[in-house]
């Protein structure tokens, strides 16, 4: 992506804001539906994200942070924010970690699609899902999640360890379905 | 070091996947709403855009306006025809032995300049308008004299003498036949004081300009008017026109520092109790362009399209409670909060998210009350349709004292807010911003205003003028219940004139 048409677009070039939007809309939902548990939620948050990734444009410093790293980051505070206003309780469960080692999966499941996978992330209850994705796709420390949603460590390791306990659980289930 | 439950999820999900419109495509419709809020945004900005196009447009007037003093004397004047007009007959003395010249047609025409004056035989008369510049010169008055200028009633336009036109020897017209006249007393020198005889006058108008005044004269010379007393120091001749080229109407050119605020009075509704309005006075601008015609001697009528700032502060206190709901951990990790809150104003309540940013430890709980100071300066640009009268009243030669008075229609054009909130939570100060301010749906409002200045002449056709103005609301810009808010200012307003 040309940094010409990022300097358009903080110039207000509406043309150019529309091709920044083509080139990027797939990348920026696909983050959406993984944080919301349906496309409705995933809409909402990237409409959210969206408005915040253009307004915020001109504070983008290409000298910092590839454009996509930066914009995922809006999509994915969007995201809290969102999940956030939409339950008013606390989302996680502090619970204590417990280190377990896991049976390693085997390949099983390379036969399932990304929608699947999607799918059965949405899946998962807000807490598990938001720590699974920040930890799993967007590749923040468990300290990095502790700060940013104001839970310990421990809680973030614990969540994360669910939610893999969780998936696997589905992913077993849903391969004895299919491929039984 | 992540596992392969992790790796298999990562890379299934980072790769570039196919689109496919009903499962990882998003619809358009969040396109749509963020493009049209971005384009909203933008053409908010337009107001400003004509601000400074008007601030333009009147700096180009002002280049202009100089422009054309310079080439003033370029002009090309024709004297287009000439009128009889009256015939007066003084007696004759014995002593007298003045020419009497008849129907005398004179033509101006100015080549650069260089002026030509020429009679009705084509002589070449320009030597009349040097000794009559020398007549100027040896009364060490700006303007030579002249007895009297009779006004016909017959005629609509300015009456102007002879030898003033001539003086003012680059726009010519009339005169130049006087000063014809004048010449053959001022060159009689060995004769005793004529009685005079003029037959003649000249009505022209220039054909340089849209201006089609006709200019008539009828100069009266005193029966004992001669050469001798003409080029005394103090003769007893006086100037009884002080338009020297008459003009009816003018466009004037302003730009202008302003001073304003926005005081409130009378008792304020419930909801605006701790809204404070302000006399401190803030500087903003103004300018424009104004036409005046003159409808009596010295009196005119003026209207124009101007832009007007309006620009003050004021305060208010504002209690909320707070919306835990709408709390978030931002990624630096610290508590964030963005609240709807309405604020009063001068011009009446508006809508604004107040983002609050505070540390986690800090507990804040749902519902729990929060103390905002909302300081704020706001802007208001207009546009403005006066309409006033005007009274010149001459005080020197070049110099015109200027009083005018009137009213305007002023419409919104532009508004600019900062709005800085002051958050307190159990008197812990809450880092806070105002963001998302809402619109201001302000009236059109009449103004009134009164002005006095100064008007010196530069030439023949433009003037510099500099004028102190009052102006206030008539209407008010807002009024609930008792509390009415109306704007007033003070300016200094620096133009120029161009007379025609």
């Amino acid at each position: 992506m040309s940094l010409e048409l990022i300097n358009k677009c903080q110039r207000g070039d509406q043309k150019s804001q529309r091709i920044l939007y083509e080139q990027y809309r797939q990348s920026w939902f696909m983050t959406c539906l993984r944080y919301g548990s349906n496309r409705t939620q995933a809409e909402d948050i990237f409409q959210d994200g969206l408005m915040s990734v253009f307004k915020n444009l001109k504070q983008y410093d290409s000298d910092k942070s590839q454009f996509i790293t930066w914009s995922t980051k809006i999509m994915v505070n969007a995201a809290l924010q969102s999940i956030r206003k939409w339950k008013k309780l606390d989302i996680f469960t502090n619970s204590e970690y417990v280190e377990l080692e896991e049976a390693i999966p085997t390949n099983i499941y390379d036969e399932l699609s990304a929608k699947e996978l999607t799918n059965l992330i949405q899946k998962l209850p807000d807490g598990y899902r938001i720590v699974f994705n920040m930890y799993v796709i967007e590749g923040f420390k468990h300290s990095e999640i502790a700060n940013i949603l104001n839970i310990s460590k421990n809680t973030s390791k614990s969540q994360l360890f669910k939610a893999k306990r969780m998936l696997r659980i589905k992913l077993e289930s849903l391969f004895q379905n299919e491929y039984k | 070091m992540k596992d392969n439950l992790e790796n298999f999820f990562l890379n299934r999900l980072k790769d570039n996947l196919p689109a496919e419109a009903e499962w990882n495509m998003p619809s358009d419709d969040a396109w749509n709403v963020v493009n049209e809020a971005l384009q909203e945004k933008k053409s908010k900005k337009r107001p400003l855009f004509f601000i400074w196009f008007l601030v333009g447009m009147v700096g180009l007037g002002l280049l202009y306006s100089l422009f054309a003093i310079q080439n003033l004397k370029h002009q090309i004047a024709v004297l287009e025809k000439t009128t009889f007009i009256e015939k007066i007959a003084l007696p004759n003395n014995a002593d007298s032995n003045t020419d009497i010249i008849s129907n005398e047609v004179i033509i101006i025409e100015d080549k650069k300049q260089e002026i030509q004056v020429l009679n009705n035989d084509g002589e070449e008369i320009s030597d009349d308008l040097i000794l009559v510049n020398k007549t100027k010169a040896l009364n060490n008055k700006v303007k030579p004299s002249i007895e009297s200028i009779k006004q016909q009633p017959l005629n609509t336009g300015n009456f102007v003498s002879a030898e003033t036109r001539a003086q003012t020897n680059n726009t010519l017209i009339a005169g130049s036949f006087s000063t014809n006249r004048y010449n053959k007393i001022l060159t009689d020198l060995g004769k005793k004081p004529a009685q005079v005889n003029i037959e003649t006058h000249a009505s022209v108008s220039r054909s340089n300009t849209n201006i089609q005044p006709i200019l008539s004269a009828l100069m009266e010379l005193r029966s004992n008017v001669g050469p001798i007393e003409l080029l005394c120091p103090s003769p007893k001749s006086t100037i009884t026109s002080d338009d020297v080229i008459s003009s009816n109407k003018y466009v004037e050119l302003f730009l202008a520092p302003v001073w304003t605020s926005v005081p409130t009075s009378g008792r304020p509704p419930s909801e605006f109790e701790t809204f404070r309005g302000s006399d401190i006075f803030k500087l903003t601008y103004a300018g424009g362009i104004n036409f005046g015609r003159e409808i009596l001697p010295n009196f005119y009528i003026k209207s124009g399209i101007n832009y007007q700032g309006i620009k003050y502060w004021s305060a208010s206190d504002v209690s909320i409670n707070y919306d835990s709901s709408l709390e978030f951990l931002n990624l630096d990790g610290e508590m964030e909060n963005l609240q709807k809150v309405v604020i009063p104003t001068a011009i009446g309540t508006m809508v604004s998210d107040i983002n609050m940013v505070h540390p986690v430890d800090l507990l804040i709980e749902d519902n729990d009350p929060l103390e905002i100071n909302f300081d704020m300066h706001q802007q208001l640009g207009y546009l403005s349709i006066p309409i006033g009268v005007e009274y010149n009243i001459p005080l020197a030669d070049k110099l015109a004292l200027n009083i005018s008075a009137g009213i305007s229609w002023n419409h919104l054009i532009s508004t600019s807010n900062i709005i800085i909130p002051l958050v307190k939570h159990n008197g812990s100060k809450l880092n806070a911003k105002s963001v998302n301010v809402g619109s201001l749906n302000a009236p059109n409002i009449f103004n009134y205003a009164i002005s006095t200045g100064v008007d010196y002449s530069l030439n023949a056709k433009f003037d510099m003028t500099l004028r102190g103005t009052y102006f206030k609301n008539i209407t008010p810009l807002f009024n609930m219940g008792e509390m009415t808010t109306k704007a007033q200012g003070i300016s200094l307003s620096f133009g120029i004139k161009n007379k025609f």
